[in-house]
């Protein structure tokens, strides 16, 4: 007989374990990649640090601010 | 993020908001400034040009994108009440210290652009928009640039609205 065919369902817990910072298991690939996704940067999660900045406050002669 | 060492002169990212008017109002010694709604943008300098002395020049380079204040900005200013005992000047006067505030701006327009070998988009990273807490020091910055009577320096940190 030749091999035979597997007729189960793999266990999540088979090989991989059950945490989400572990790397899949061989043969399998992540679905989805929601970081580094080659050539782009991840979208931010809400309330993710963003941007550090710094500058100045101008007062102009007319009043007006601006920065 | 910078050519060479890290200040507004080596800084490919700059930004410049539209001039507004602001009115205020006291409460003891905190100082409230009302700031109205506006817009900014951040811009890429691929050839860093920005200083202090000319704040138009930190609005030069490609704009990449532009936000909205989404309300009135209410920032507030922290001052002592300082004796002076000499002088003509004697008596009690106001005396700003540290200012904060906070605000919400939504991101009306973004465009593409590349940077450091990969392709940006900042809709893509920031979703609706961002918040801001910004703290300023009260003590001018001397001398202001001509045309300008008062200068004060602050910083600001931003988390991403993101994408709902």
């Amino acid at each position: 007989m030749g091999r035979s065919t597997w007729l189960m369902t793999p266990s999540p817990s088979y090989d991989e374990g059950t945490s989400p910072c572990r790397t899949p298991a061989r043969g399998r690939r992540l679905t989805r990649s929601v970081a580094n996704k080659g050539s782009t940067m991840a979208t931010l999660l809400p309330a993710e640090l963003t941007w550090y900045a710094t500058g100045r406050f101008y007062e102009a002669d007319d009043k007006t601010l601006a920065d | 993020m910078f050519d060479g060492a890290p200040g507004e002169t080596t800084a490919h990212f700059t930004f410049a908001a539209e001039p507004f008017k602001a009115s205020g109002l006291t409460n003891g010694t905190l100082s409230l400034g009302l700031d109205p709604v506006g817009e900014f943008s951040l811009y890429l300098q691929r050839r860093p040009a920005g200083t202090f002395d000319d704040p138009a020049s930190f609005a030069k380079g490609e704009c990449i994108a532009t936000f909205r204040r989404t309300s009135l900005v209410v920032g507030t200013t922290v001052g002592i009440t300082a004796s002076i005992t000499v002088g003509a000047a004697a008596g009690t006067t106001a005396v700003p210290l540290v200012g904060t505030n906070v605000f919400s701006a939504r991101l009306v327009a973004s465009t593409p652009f590349e940077f450091g070998g990969r392709r940006h988009d900042l809709v893509d990273h920031l979703g609706h928009g961002i918040t801001q807490f910004g703290t300023a020091s009260e003590t001018p910055v001397v001398p202001p640039p001509k045309g300008y009577t008062l200068v004060l320096p602050f910083t600001g940190s931003a988390i991403a609205l993101g994408k709902s």
